[in-house]
């Protein structure tokens, strides 16, 4: 110690925290560079693994799920020749070479960037396979959210699409987000935090079978959109809802503004004589006619009134002579359905067509749903009456039209239309069940009832307009329609641009199924909507018939069907071996397999092209079925 | 013009070297090792993922490298104890300097802490630190007959807290905080009253504690609690304080009526808690909000992994990724693909670790263990307290330095932005450290009250 006064005490306390604090510090530092598995660049940052509820059919078939699939980011301080690097990319993830590059070489972003996003897992095969084979330093994959449809084009209307960051833009996607999505915020420290999953009422089988059916008939008629719904008639359930152009919501943006339009709700048309099943409906409530009240159609239309103000009169294709009731259906005629309509006050008329739904949305959780277009009775023409009675001068949704049947199946009452099933939460706990709702009685029972039979005899009558929609051994209920579009550069109607359409409820004596085909701008010889509509109603009627245990007495559909497909020769009865499905069509086994809980694992579209195991094998309880379309 | 006047001083002052041997090589040649080894690092921190250098601090860095080392061997063989007389106007014309520059200094990094022409700077808030430490020693040496008193601490206290202040103005929260325990260190060894000296260090405490609570209930904690609505909440903030004061009243009166110790330690406890509880509060409202994040972001680095918490965590990952041996000499990715930000100043640490791993860091650790154990030996071997004292002050500085910028590399200390002495690139800070070295040197070599 020297002279001066220091305290040595003090001095060796000092010393002591000194030395403490430096082991502390070289303690904490090689816990850290010694200890193992420390933290990289890759992993450092965690959040919680959000996962989106899934989309399934109502009987639990998935349609749409969450995956994790790899973006690929870049690091450009790392990258090491940047013009091999953009090539290299641009061939597997076929993007823009030159493009890419000009990204790379951007002096005002030189770190971090986003090459491209949720690439395909067949990109991601390619990209490993390439970074096996040269060194591309600086490029990484990682893993990021996406939305996979595994069914691809199958009701990607209804079901809608999500964007990049996982938020619903489209369909039930975007209107049931916020009940997908998981919560944004959590109490505890959930590894995976999961939204709950949402059940439509779609089939994927009843939805398979009329989109194959509604492509095929795209093709011949070449139309501008074709749109087909089957609707169960006694809850309002939509089994099936088809509007082409449709696209697949794996890759949206690669399809256009129309093609990813949902039509039936969007769409706002006239609707043409179909409309006269509700106008007759609603004249026959309104007391102003009966069933067996004749109409002398021989003359057009052409009150004293029209004459006055110089209006057109309203004339029928053809002579169809003194017409009752059910014969104004049968005919279609526009005569007697505008003489029909001079028995009730504009107004009542307006009210009832207001009570079928129409003018109003029918509350469907779909964006953008057309409310159609009803002018109220006050701004009626004087022939406004008699032309909307035949369906002119309304504007409808094709889902205003199928909701408004249900009037027809409900006895009188009209049901809520319903695309959703059932909510449920990741706990497997049913948090909204949606129930069959009921809106409003619109006609008496038995309105309703002979509406359905005078619609039968449209069917079933020779001179029928919708006759070709004929199932021996079914009784059908249908009307159709051809109504002329207004020409959006003229303002009048158009001479080429049809829609045709029709609905058709079956069987009559106890509804099941509605459906409604409509065909916009159809190219064929025929615009009519009985002529070319009515034979996809009937394919319709006959393939789904047995499917929903419709009764078809006179089972000969061979002999009659000229059509491509015909389910019965196909099945096959599952027992205790595996049959041979080479060959099928993915609808034959789809229906084959209906019944049996055998796992399967089908890959591609079309027909059989390979199948493990091989037929005749033991099915036992580890057997999953692996089947390859081509 | 008072520079004039200082250099007159300076020149005057003889170099008397009593001998050659009583030199302190061993601290000499750490320094100098230390340096040498920055230089290399900084050159490491400067080549990108291409392999070709981008800067040319290493060239500056031997600059002041060399440059520092004569300002060192000069100091070394100047007689310190010129420096007594000269410790106050050293004092007043850095505090001047500082004024300057928090008037008109240059913004680096958001402080406003360079003063100067174009690239030629000076941190005047780096050379306080030095001639703070000189005027403390100077004060506290003249003052020592009566160092228990609180006068002399409190006065001992303004000294620091003038130049911390405007440090703080800056503003530099890190380099302000050298200065407290400059400030502890040298009173500590001077001999002041250690109840005085621990209710400054319990104050920091309790203020630095009570400030982060909130922040750590917002971000951190997992569940609610209810009773932080004490730190946040003003007009509880009033009714507490009130208490406290009320207490406090009631505990002075009590000593003063019965002189109980146990009043006393109310007194004592109940002050602490009031002034770090207003202080807390005043801290919330003055910190902005980087700093809340850094503090933030120190408690959980995930909270915010690509912004605030991007430092810590790529510094983690660099010190991590070395293990035992090191990457190699330029092998390290995290700098050379510029994950880490102020690689050559903050966060070298982090690239050495990388580079060397832990043995080769265990060196450098080593080399910073005997420059405290030779300051240490200089306080006990110096001829006067005056020397001690420097010694003492100089052991805080460069301590602190290093606990908090090896602390924050490895992630248990919030970043704060302040340089790991002799390693760091920075002249300023290199020239003050050297500078502070050559007069312990000085203090060395005149050790023996015969020399001279």
């Amino acid at each position: 110690m020297s002279s001066n006064d220091i305290n040595s005490q003090r001095f060796r306390i000092f010393l002591i925290i000194l030395f403490i604090v430096t082991a502390a510090l070289i303690v904490q530092y090689a816990v850290i560079m010694l200890a193992p598995g420390n933290s990289s660049v890759k992993d450092a940052p965690q959040f919680p693994n959000m996962e989106r509820g899934g989309i399934y059919d109502r009987n639990g078939r998935l349609l749409a799920i969450q995956t994790r699939l790899d973006s690929v980011t870049g690091w450009i301080p790392e990258f090491k020749n940047k013009e091999n690097t953009a090539r290299y990319l641009s061939e597997v993830l076929s993007l823009d070479e030159t493009e890419l590059l000009a990204r790379f070489n951007d002096p005002t972003r030189q770190g971090f960037l986003y090459i491209k996003r949720l690439i395909s897992p067949t990109e991601s095969h390619n990209l490993k396979i390439l970074m096996g084979e040269v060194k591309l330093p600086g490029i990484r994959l990682e893993k990021e959210q996406g939305r996979n449809y595994p069914e691809k084009e199958l009701a990607s209307h209804l079901i809608g699409y999500v964007g990049t960051d996982n938020t619903g833009l489209d369909g039930i996607e975007y209107t049931f987000n916020q009940i997908l999505a998981p919560p944004s915020i959590t109490t505890g420290d959930e590894k995976i935090l999961y939204g709950n999953d949402i059940y439509l009422t779609i089939d994927v089988n009843t939805q398979y079978i009329t989109e194959q059916i509604a492509r095929r008939a795209f093709e011949e008629h070449k139309p501008e959109s074709l749109m087909i719904m089957v609707m169960d008639a006694k809850t309002g359930e939509f089994y099936s809802y088809v509007s082409l152009p449709s696209f697949d919501p794996n890759n949206f943006s690669s399809y256009s503004r129309e093609e990813r339009n949902n039509l039936p709700a969007t769409l706002t048309y006239e609707p043409g004589s179909v409309m006269k099943i509700f106008s007759l409906a609603s004249f026959m409530e309104l007391g102003g006619i009966k069933p067996q009240d004749t109409f002398d159609t021989s003359n057009s239309y052409n009150p004293d009134i029209f004459k006055k103000y110089k209006i057109p009169p309203i004339t029928d294709l053809g002579q169809y002579g003194v017409l009752d009731t059910t014969g104004i259906l049968v005919h279609s005629s526009n005569v007697g359905t505008a003489m029909a309509s001079d028995t009730v006050r504009s107004i009542d008329h307006y009210n009832m067509l207001k009570n079928f739904g129409f003018g109003n949305k029918t509350g469907i959780p779909l964006p953008g749903e057309s409310n159609g277009i009803l002018n109220t009775a006050k701004k009626w023409s004087i022939r406004s009456k008699p032309t909307i009675a035949i369906g002119q001068e309304i504007g409808v949704s094709a889902l205003q039209m199928i909701t408004a049947a249900t009037v027809f199946t409900n006895s009188g009452i009209l049901l809520k239309p319903k695309i959703i099933d059932k909510v449920v939460s990741p706990e497997g706990k049913i948090i909204k069940d949606y129930k069959r709702e009921s809106v409003r009685e619109v006609v008496s029972p038995e309105v309703a009832e002979s509406i359905l039979l005078m619609m039968e005899q449209a069917v079933s009558s020779p001179q029928g307009t919708v006759r070709r929609a004929q199932v021996p051994g079914l009784r059908i209920s249908g009307k159709s329609g051809t109504a002329q579009r207004i020409d959006p550069e003229t303002g009048t109607y158009s001479d080429e641009d049809f829609m045709a359409s029709v609905l058709a409820i079956f069987p009559t004596e106890d509804p099941k199924l509605i459906v409604y085909v409509i065909i916009e701008d159809p190219k064929g010889q025929s615009y009519y909507g009985g002529r070319i509509a009515s034979p996809i109603v009937k394919e319709l009627a006959e393939t789904l018939s047995p499917y929903y245990g419709i009764a078809i007495e006179d089972n000969q559909l061979l002999e009659h069907s000229s059509s491509v497909i015909i389910p019965s020769r196909n099945f096959l009865k599952i027992d205790s071996t595996i049959p041979d499905f080479k060959g099928m069509s993915k609808r034959d086994v789809l229906f084959s397999l209906d019944n049996s809980d055998i796992p399967l694992n089908l890959k591609g579209e079309g027909w059989v092209v390979f199948q493990f195991p091989p037929a005749g094998e033991e099915i036992n309880d580890e057997t999953t079925l692996y089947l390859e379309f081509k | 013009m008072p520079e004039i006047f200082i250099w007159r001083q300076m020149l005057k002052i003889k170099l008397t070297a009593p001998s050659i041997f009583g030199f302190d090589f061993i601290i000499f040649f750490a320094v100098e090792f230390l340096m040498v080894i920055g230089i290399f690092f900084i050159y490491s921190s400067g080549v990108n993922s291409n392999g070709v250098i981008v800067t040319n601090e290493f060239i500056k860095q031997i600059i002041w490298v060399s440059t520092g080392t004569f300002i060192m061997l000069f100091f070394a063989f100047m007689d310190y104890r010129r420096l007594r007389g000269l410790a106050l106007p050293l004092y007043l014309l850095t505090i001047l300097l500082m004024v300057l520059t928090v008037l008109f200094g240059q913004v680096v990094n958001g402080a406003r802490s360079w003063l100067g022409i174009g690239s030629l700077g000076i941190q005047p808030s780096e050379i306080s630190k030095l001639t703070t430490i000189l005027f403390l020693s100077s004060y506290l040496n003249n003052n020592r007959n009566r160092i228990s008193s609180l006068w002399v601490f409190m006065t001992a206290f303004i000294i620091i807290l003038i130049p911390m202040g405007i440090v703080l103005m800056q503003p530099d929260l890190g380099t302000a905080m050298v200065f407290i325990p400059v400030f502890l260190i040298t009173m500590f060894i001077a001999g002041g009253k250690k109840r005085y000296i621990l209710f400054i260090l319990f104050t920091g405490i309790l203020t630095i504690l009570f400030s982060i609570l909130p922040y750590w209930e917002m971000f951190i904690a997992s569940t609610k609690i209810n009773s932080m609505i004490i730190f946040t909440d003003m007009r509880l903030m009033k009714i507490l304080c009130t208490v406290t004061a009320v207490l406090i009243v009631l505990s002075v009166m009590g000593y003063i009526l019965a002189r109980k110790p146990y009043f006393y330690i109310m007194f004592y406890s109940f002050t602490i808690f009031g002034i770090s509880y207003i202080f807390s509060f005043a801290a919330r409202m003055v910190l902005k909000d980087y700093q809340v994040m850094r503090l933030i972001v120190f408690m959980d680095p995930q909270v915010d992994p690509k912004g605030a918490g991007w430092n810590i965590i790529q510094s983690l990952t660099a010190v991590g990724s070395g293990g035992a041996f090191g990457k190699g000499f330029l092998q390290g990715t995290q700098s050379h693909y510029r994950y880490l930000p102020e690689q050559s100043t903050d966060f070298i640490f982090s690239i050495i670790s990388e580079e060397i791993g832990f043995v080769g860091n265990l060196v450098i650790i080593c080399l910073f263990a005997i420059i405290f154990w030779r300051c240490l030996n200089i306080i006990i071997k110096s001829r006067d307290v005056f020397g001690s004292l420097i010694a003492a002050g100089m052991v805080g500085m460069i301590f602190f330095h290093f606990m908090i910028n090896i602390g924050m590399a490895i992630g248990i200390m919030p970043i704060t932005g302040i340089p790991l002495l002799f390693l760091s690139y920075g002249g300023s800070s290199l020239w003050t450290t050297l500078l502070g070295i050559g007069i312990l040197l000085s203090i060395y070599h005149r050790r023996y009250k015969n020399t001279n």
